[in-house]
């Protein structure tokens, strides 16, 4: 999984604590991004301001292996503040040396962005022609992405110059200025040329730009299993343990029910039912009770999910993205599968037993 | 048409064998309105759930036209049930979630004889006084309403034999000779009637009497008729 399409990431490291980068920014009081956030711009977008000085993007391009290097300028929008419409990520590109959102304005806007225009994620509230404001300043909408479950669902995309400008009119326009001068950029996005190693590559960017803080693009897909494999694991665990405790249950009640039934079911026998007949009532009954159940539990934890859907990314830190329709069919048949076998099998032995009593004893007891 | 030949019935109560019915031997011819009594635990209804092929005898053979049915397989067993007999019990035995009539037709399920179950059922319940209550669920019907839709349902396929046990055992006198009537008027249509009963208040209704006494069957002779 990498970012925006790009296959190694180029971040300022603390540059509090790092002279080089300070030459480089040549204003070390916007360092104030810490790397840990940078993963939190790329993975939920929380809004940030990373910067660091732009001419590193053709020292890049210099490094044997690069194909492209697109410099970008992220800034976080202020939240509850008459100057912007809402608390964003707003990321500036280079339309010239973009490939991460150009493909798609090629293909869909089919035009180049203009300036005052934005670019939205899927998650960001507004239509296409309608207006954003950050920092004083107006954008029109002028497209909307598709789904990512990244953090660039929730960011907008402008031109780099219009960040610069929207950046130096801050100082009038905005509650609070923004301290950013053109040239300035927070990352690097790097795609290497066909058959290069992305580590030599990003080997190579570490030694030649020091300061920096490499992300490949195998580190998000890494990073995020990491922390889904915690919550898979105890998620798996109570699967087992739930499946575990059903099945005594089930039968349980499966036997209770058939018990229940045991004079109504002789009856049936005395109408001339056959064994097989009250074998196939008692288990295909069961059989449907475990399907709707199964079913109606799937849809109440789609139903949970939705609803919580905020509330899981914010406290797992981790992007979302809800399955294809084909994966949601898998994902609601297999659970209903297993408790149909679940629920089978606890009827087994209660569906024998309800076939094999004797009717008249069974109607007899039953008057008592 | 039904011929027991000393047929037996054991039951394994813990350690001990118990005998329900011994060695009983009887012959119920077409038309017959037989009636079998004795005290509660003589092995009547034991004696009752042989003749119907629903209980198998421990020893001895019940011949259905000639044809040994402890001997046939559950499937032509079952059959034979839904074909030849009708069951009423001392409860009605209706299924609470389907209609009057639902509950009526409900052994059209397992007879194949080709009738129109649904007009079958309504004319049954209307010739017992319910054709007011063809959509009513038991929970609405009175004690003697159940019980003459459990004689309806006995019907439903048509069958040669009623057999009926204790089926005016928790009415009172009014309803109970409601329904004698009603199964009279069943064996004048040429059923044969085998019912069991405690008491001897339903010799009027017979044209044999048997008596149970410990699992014994004797036929009684004589003036019975009071």
């Amino acid at each position: 999984m990498g970012f925006l399409g790009a296959d190694v990431l180029v971040l300022p490291k603390d540059a509090s604590a790092n002279a080089e980068m300070a030459m480089l920014k040549g204003n070390p009081s916007t360092f104030v991004f810490k790397n840990p956030a940078a993963d939190a711009v790329i993975l939920t977008a929380k809004p940030t301001t990373l910067l660091f000085n732009g001419s590193i993007t053709n020292r890049i391009m210099q490094i044997e292996g690069v194909d492209k290097a697109a410099p970008q300028l992220f800034i976080g929008t202020l939240a509850h503040q008459s100057c912007c419409t809402g608390e964003l990520q707003v990321i500036g590109i280079d339309p010239e040396k973009d490939f991460t959102i150009q493909p798609w304005l090629e293909t869909t806007l089919g035009r180049p962005m203009k300036r005052g225009e934005v670019v939205i994620g899927a998650g960001v509230t507004g239509e296409v022609g309608s207006s954003l404001k950050f920092y004083g300043k107006t954008f029109t909408i002028a497209g909307k992405l598709d789904p990512s479950g990244m953090g660039m669902d929730i960011s907008a995309f402008i031109l780099l110059d219009d960040a610069y400008l929207m950046a130096a009119e801050s100082a009038k326009n905005a509650v609070i200025p923004l301290d950013i001068r053109n040239g300035e950029i927070s990352a690097v996005l790097i795609h290497v040329k066909p058959g290069t190693d992305k580590d030599v590559v990003a080997s190579a960017v570490n030694r030649t730009i020091p300061g920096t803080y490499i992300v490949k693009d195998n580190y998000l897909s890494k990073k995020i299993s990491s922390q889904l494999f915690a919550t898979t694991k105890i998620l798996y665990g109570i699967m087992a343990a739930v499946t575990l405790v059903s099945f005594p249950f089930m039968a349980l009640i499966s036997s209770m029910v058939a018990n229940e039934r045991r004079r109504e079911l002789a009856l049936l026998r005395a109408m001339g039912a056959t064994k097989g007949f009250i074998f196939r009532l008692v288990f295909i009954e069961a059989l449907t009770i475990a399907a709707i159940g199964g079913l109606a539990g799937v849809l109440m934890s789609g139903l949970l999910l939705y609803l919580f859907e905020p509330l899981i990314i914010s406290t797992l830190g981790l992007p979302f993205l809800w399955p294809s329709i084909g994966s949601m069919v898998v994902n609601v048949t297999i659970p209903v599968l297993i408790a149909i076998a679940i629920g089978g099998a606890a009827a087994l032995i209660p569906a024998i037993k309800s076939s094999n009593l004797e009717p008249y004893e069974a109607i007899r007891r039953s008057e008592l | 048409m039904i011929e027991a030949r000393k047929i037996t019935k054991r039951y394994i109560d813990g350690t001990n064998d118990i005998i329900a019915v011994n060695s009983a031997n009887i012959t119920v011819n077409k038309g017959d309105f037989i009636l079998i009594i004795g005290r509660s635990g003589s092995g009547k209804s034991t004696l009752l759930s042989m003749l119907g092929g629903l209980t198998r005898p421990s020893e001895g053979s019940v011949l259905l036209e000639g044809a040994d049915m402890g001997t046939l397989p559950d499937t032509r067993l079952s059959q034979i049930r839904a074909e030849t007999f009708g069951f009423i019990f001392q409860f009605p035995g209706l299924i609470p979630t389907l209609t009057a009539l639902d509950n009526v037709i409900l052994p059209t399920l397992f007879c194949g004889n080709g009738i129109d179950s649904r007009k079958r059922a309504v004319n049954l319940l209307d010739s017992f006084g319910l054709a007011d209550k063809l959509a009513s669920y038991p929970s609405n019907l009175s004690g003697g309403e159940q019980k003459r839709v459990a004689i309806a349902r006995s019907l439903i396929n048509d069958p040669q034999v009623i057999l009926a046990d204790e089926p005016t055992g928790d009415l009172d006198v009014r309803t109970e000779k409601i329904i004698m009537d009603y199964i009279k008027d069943i064996n004048k249509m040429g059923k044969t009637i085998i019912m069991v009963t405690h008491g001897p208040e339903m010799f009027i209704y017979a044209n044999r009497v048997f008596n149970m006494e410990n699992g014994m069957l004797s036929e009684v002779t004589g003036s019975y008729k009071t």
